[in-house]
């Protein structure tokens, strides 16, 4: 086996390709384990939620809402950990070679519109309350949980073009 | 390298250059000892600090990874075991920074392989067998540089090239970071360095991340390079050995004759050419050391017994001598040889515009008040001018 | 292990023992000093690694790796400086899991150590289950204030006198010539 076989302009880019999925793959999959804890610390441990029996000044049914809206607010943070656990787990795998149909990129691209949609909201409350520091602080971890994604989305697409016209060339 | 080639192939490939019996040994003991003369080796007979080629587990372990570290660190490994193949590489759109590094890559047939050899011409059998041990290694760790760069010296996706009846077969390498089990050939797992992402790691120095694989002659293997821009890169142990052994016998004939320049990219492979197979048997035979092999076909050569390595062959020499007459003895000479070699790297990477193996003065053209040690190279060099004159 | 290595596990070793007093003679003050402390390390660690992968790494192939890292110690030190506005209680969660995931890291390390059979295999992992230990307990005690506040004090305890240890070992290394 010669390095020339190794070494065309197309292979070397699938491989930098392959090399950039996974390495955002694992970032997606570990920035969702780190979600999970941030939930686990900001939501589930809530006092208000350990707390609730204690409240007396809140009748039954103001105290189920709270609980439900508590709960969808959970699933929703939980499906959101899932997705990227799903993401990053298919990334990894694209970066390896296989390649499992174009389902898990709409997912991812579908995912990385949510997002970009969540920094609208992040810049939306810093111009409503011109706290700067909580600004920074959440628009630079949004930012790089949508930079994985970007790269996952761009490297993904790219290398199914590359790969395209391997077979049609 | 290990000591099968360093040792004992030196000792046949000096034999074929014409050297008498007695010079192989000389030449084949200096080629060893670059890589055992270690300060710890030094201290113990009160030799010059400077002269080390070599550092320890031990001593690396606690050496410091500063600035100043580094460039000590640099000044060894590039002088001796990574000699720089091009100091004046242009990459495309990369900064000073990485070049600094990117220029000590070790390779073949790099203008610092001449000047090493055409250095040794100056000095005798010690000096040859420095220069021998230098071009061997520059096949061996070609791909690898001489200082602590994870942006350089990391590697990975090995896979064994392996010779079978069916064709050539692709086996991956299994790694393991515990240095308590053997290399294991047949299950391909080796030993290596752990990874550390810190660039200045030790761990990050020469081929660590490769194991002891551009050591084992028998080794055909492709490996993606950390500075290779996802390159795929093939090492052909066997054949780089075999090319190394006939650079040797022509390397040692130039000098030998005292006259011939050393000129990069030439092979004796006439001379060569009747022991090729014996030689290609030894390197492709897959065995983790090949001393034995080595050792038979000099004995065989040369017809005389051919001792085996002793570090201490030379040590009493060197401390019986009186003072002023150490550089007479063979220790001190090989002192003053591996002074000079170090000197003339460090001084030409400075002058490539790198900081990273130091500053580096003339000693000679500006008469500066050294370090000490410099000052017996410094010595040495003006009795040869003085000889060369008279 | 580098000198500048052995210097940085004795300062911060003799940092954290006044840390570990203050925080059990006057909590609130310590522990703010302590969240100070452990936000600052990750963000100047992950803006390290940010600076070393525009610097270096990005030319490295699997570069990218190092960007990432970075950006999660940087997105773990920054979600620190947010604790300084909330209860108190969040805060003492966040430094405790810390100290729980850093106490797994060492008993990894530790059972790497064993299986190098290096020397020092028993006391990384015993420093690592202390502090792996110190936050698990922790976690089951998670409405009394007063007591995490005493578990999260052993746990700095342990980790100063574990670092004053380090600065004066030996260390084995695996190294390739």
């Amino acid at each position: 086996m010669e390095e020339a076989s190794y070494n065309g302009k197309r292979k070397i880019e699938l491989r930098r390709l392959g090399s950039y999925l996974k390495y955002a793959g694992r970032a997606v999959f570990f920035f969702g384990i780190w979600d999970a804890i941030k939930t686990v610390i900001t939501m589930f441990l809530n006092p208000i939620v350990l707390g609730i029996q204690q409240k007396s000044d809140m009748n039954a049914e103001e105290q189920l809402t709270q609980v439900l809206s508590f709960a969808v607010l959970g699933i929703v943070l939980w499906i959101n950990i899932l997705i990227r656990f799903y993401i990053g787990r298919w990334a990894i795998k694209e970066g390896n070679g296989e390649r499992k149909g174009l389902f898990p990129l709409l997912v991812t691209c579908v995912y990385l519109v949510i997002v970009m949609v969540s920094f609208v909201g992040v810049l939306k409350g810093f111009l409503e309350t011109a706290n700067m520091e909580s600004f920074l602080i959440s628009f630079i971890i949004e930012l790089t949980s949508a930079l994985a994604l970007i790269i996952i989305v761009v490297c993904s697409w790219r290398v199914r073009y590359l790969e395209h016209k391997v077979y049609t060339h | 390298m290990q000591e099968d080639f360093h040792y004992y192939a030196t000792y046949c490939a000096a034999w074929l250059a014409g050297y008498e019996v007695s010079d192989c040994s000389r030449i084949a003991y200096a080629a060893q000892l670059v890589d055992l003369c270690s300060k710890t080796f030094i201290n113990r007979f009160h030799g010059p600090r400077a002269a080390t080629t070599t550092q320890l587990k031990t001593e690396l372990a606690d050496a410091p990874t500063d600035i100043t570290g580094i460039q000590d660190i640099t000044r060894v490994w590039a002088s001796f075991h990574f000699l720089p193949g091009n100091l004046y590489a242009h990459l495309p759109k990369r900064n000073r920074y990485y070049m600094n590094r990117y220029r000590l890559i070790c390779d073949v047939n790099g203008t610092l392989l001449a000047d090493t050899v055409n250095l040794a011409r100056k000095g005798g059998v010690e000096a040859c067998g420095i220069a021998m041990h230098i071009l061997a290694d520059t096949w061996a760790h070609r791909y690898f540089a001489g200082t602590p760069s994870f942006v350089i010296n990391d590697a990975g996706g090995f896979y064994e090239l392996r010779e079978t009846e069916n064709g050539v077969e692709r086996i991956k390498v299994n790694f393991n970071h515990n240095p308590i089990t053997a290399d294991n050939i047949e299950k391909c797992s080796f030993t290596n360095c752990l990874k550390q992402d810190s660039e200045t790691s030790v761990m990050n120095l020469g081929h660590g991340r490769a194991g002891s694989l551009p050591d084992y002659s028998f080794f055909k293997y492709e490996f993606q390079p950390a500075w290779g821009d996802y390159r795929i890169l093939v090492k052909d142990n066997p054949s780089d050995y075999y090319r190394a052994f006939c650079q040797m016998v022509y390397a040692m004939k130039c000098l030998r004759s005292g006259e011939q320049e050393f000129e990069t990219d030439t092979y004796d492979e006439e001379t060569v050419s009747p022991y090729r197979e014996e030689i290609m048997a030894i390197l492709k035979k897959r065995q983790l050391i090949a001393n034995e092999d080595w050792k038979a076909l000099g004995e065989k050569l040369t017809g005389t017994a051919l001792e085996d390595f002793d570090l201490l062959k030379y040590g009493d020499e060197y401390m019986e001598a009186e003072k002023g007459h150490k550089e007479k003895t063979f220790l001190g000479r090989f002192f003053v040889a591996a002074l000079a070699q170090k000197s003339m790297v460090t001084n030409k990477i400075f002058r490539s515009g790198n900081l990273i193996a130091g500053f580096s003065i003339d000693y000679g053209t500006n008469g500066f008040r050294g370090i000490e040690d410099f000052r017996m190279l410094l010595e040495e060099m003006k009795k040869g001018a003085m000889d060369d004159q008279s | 292990m580098t000198r500048a290595r052995r210097i940085y596990y004795f300062i911060s070793g003799v940092i954290l023992l006044p840390l570990c007093v203050l925080v059990v003679i006057d909590p609130k003050l310590g522990y703010q000093y302590a969240l100070l402390f452990l936000e600052l390390a990750l963000i100047f660690h992950g803006l390290k690694h940010l600076v070393y992968f525009f610097a270096l790494a990005r030319y490295k192939t699997g570069g990218v790796e190092v960007l990432f890292k970075g950006l999660l110690i940087l997105d773990a030190g920054l979600f620190a400086f947010d604790l300084h506005d909330v209860p108190r209680w969040y805060g003492m969660i966040f430094l405790i899991g810390a100290m729980l995931v850093s106490g797994a890291i060492d008993i990894m390390q530790g059972a790497q150590a064993m299986k190098m059979q290096s020397g020092h295999w028993k006391s990384q992992l015993a420093y690592g289950v202390g502090k792996a230990g110190f936050g698990l307990v922790g976690f089951f005690f998670l409405n009394s204030m007063r007591l995490l506040t005493v578990l999260f004090a052993l746990g700095l305890l342990n980790m100063a006198v574990s670092h004053i240890i380090i600065a004066f070992k030996k260390t084995d290394i695996v190294y390739i010539q």
